[in-house]
């Protein structure tokens, strides 16, 4: 009988106790924990951040639109996947991870499957390095990299990876750590396409897709203001109010419109709305940009 | 004696029973199968973001608000997946004017998408809710596509 209630309680607490969560932290060194782990200096909350972290645009819809206006793909304006994980510093790490992102995604978009492979491997390295290599789910991407019919699974499982392993280390109150990736691939993708701009100079809707990043800028700021005692923010800051600066004279204006909605034959709701948006960013700008985020670009790449 | 022990073993038993039914009620919605299969609710768009989504607490009337860049040029689907409960996306524009929203209120219908055909770049906000009004956790889906 005594052997019968020992069980029961002992079954008892186990259940308790089975789904709590494993210590998420337990898999740090102890250089990663005393310099990845940190709360934020100002005051903002968990869902206020995430919030923040999400309204970041991601880079693939600038390069799903590069993709769309029919220019061809242009290899060497990406980080050279060759070059790798050279990063040696958690920020290099980590804004590298972010821009291989980017640079993966271009190709994926394009089909350019050999070429979104060569940055598996280095997206491995990093994500291994940062400890997230777990949430990028490499023999997946590769089976769907291998056949080019499935691309658009290729480039959501890619993304949904990226998401991953930025929800993993907002939960290890590493924030700082999924911020420098975010940076890294918003950089990227912003120079990706000042880049392809500067070879089309005549297409308007490159230059709006510049001129809309704008949009980011404050949100990015309150997310630098976070870390602002931390080296590599301080110098990330200090690029990035150049950048601001050559924003200043974009503009966009809003024509107000009426929205509305009717049923698809798939039972989806749809809404149409006939407001418009126009972006006023001159070449002048564009290319105040251009040289603003290459200089960030360089520096992120070149990272130890 | 064996009546004491009886009585805590059956006790434990009911602890171990309550425990297991809740852990079977609530979806882990940090599971990663969980957020695969919401993404997989967005064929013939590309992946742009998955809105975690968390309440908590017994107030009624919660709900998260995100928010992302939308562009002119390209058709957003948004989609709600509550993990057992029944989610309300609804999406407002820069000025938070209500574009729309998946849950149609007169008639209690839920649609299984929703999707926006944007014509002014800019900050579009998304409130997430349950339509019990209270706590629950979920994941929302944006995807896009150009036009």
């Amino acid at each position: 009988m005594k052997n019968l209630l020992v069980f029961g309680l002992g079954l008892t607490l186990f259940s308790c106790v089975s789904d709590s969560n494993v210590d998420p932290l337990a898999e740090l060194t102890k250089t990663q924990l005393k310099e990845q782990v940190q709360k934020a200096e100002v005051a903002m909350s968990d869902e206020e951040f995430y919030a923040h972290v999400q309204a970041i645009p991601t880079p693939l819809q600038t390069t799903a639109l590069i993709q769309a206006l029919g220019i061809e793909y242009n290899e060497s304006i990406l980080k050279n996947p060759d070059e790798g994980a050279n990063a040696t510093s958690w920020f290099g790490q980590a804004a590298n991870l972010g821009v291989f992102g980017a640079d993966m995604g271009y190709a994926n978009i394009y089909g350019e499957t050999k070429k979104s492979m060569d940055y598996i491997s280095g997206i491995r390295d990093l994500a291994d390095k940062l400890k997230v290599g777990q949430f990028f789910d490499f023999a997946t991407i590769k089976e769907l990299a291998e056949n080019k019919d499935n691309l658009e699974k290729l480039i959501n499982s890619s993304q949904m990876n990226f998401q991953k392993m930025n929800n993993y280390l907002q939960k290890q109150d590493r924030g700082k750590v999924s911020v420098a990736m975010i940076l890294g691939g918003w950089v990227e993708g912003l120079n990706i396409c000042c880049q392809i701009s500067s070879k089309h100079p005549k297409e308007q809707a490159l230059y709006e897709s510049i001129g809309q990043q704008k949009l980011a800028l404050e949100t990015i700021t309150s997310l630098l203001k976070l870390y602002s005692s931390d080296k590599y923010f301080v110098e990330f800051k200090s690029d990035f109010d150049k950048l601001v600066e050559a924003f200043t004279n974009v503009q966009i204006i809003y024509h107000e419109g009426v929205v509305t909605q009717h049923e698809d034959a798939q039972g989806n709701l749809v809404s149409e709305d006939t407001s418009t948006s126009e972006i006023k960013v001159s070449q002048t700008d564009v290319v105040n940009i251009s040289v603003a985020v290459g200089r960030i670009r360089n520096n992120l790449v070149n990272m130890q | 004696m064996n009546t004491i022990f009886s009585k805590i073993f059956l006790i434990s038993g009911m602890l171990l029973l309550f425990s297991t039914a809740l852990s079977a009620q609530a979806v882990d919605c940090d599971d990663e199968a969980f957020l695969d299969d919401c993404a997989g609710q967005i064929a013939g768009y590309k992946f742009l973001k998955a809105n975690k989504v968390s309440i908590t607490g017994g107030k009624s009337g919660q709900a998260v608000e995100l928010s992302s860049v939308f562009s002119n040029g390209s058709t957003y689907t948004l989609t709600a997946c509550g993990g057992g409960q029944s989610m309300i996306v609804t999406l407002y524009d820069r000025n938070r004017k209500l574009i729309m929203t998946n849950f149609n209120k007169q008639n209690r219908k839920f649609y299984p998408s929703i999707n926006y055909k944007c014509t002014a770049t800019g900050v579009y906000y998304f409130k997430y809710e349950f339509e019990s009004g209270g706590a629950g956790c979920g994941v929302g889906i944006i995807g896009f596509k150009q036009n």
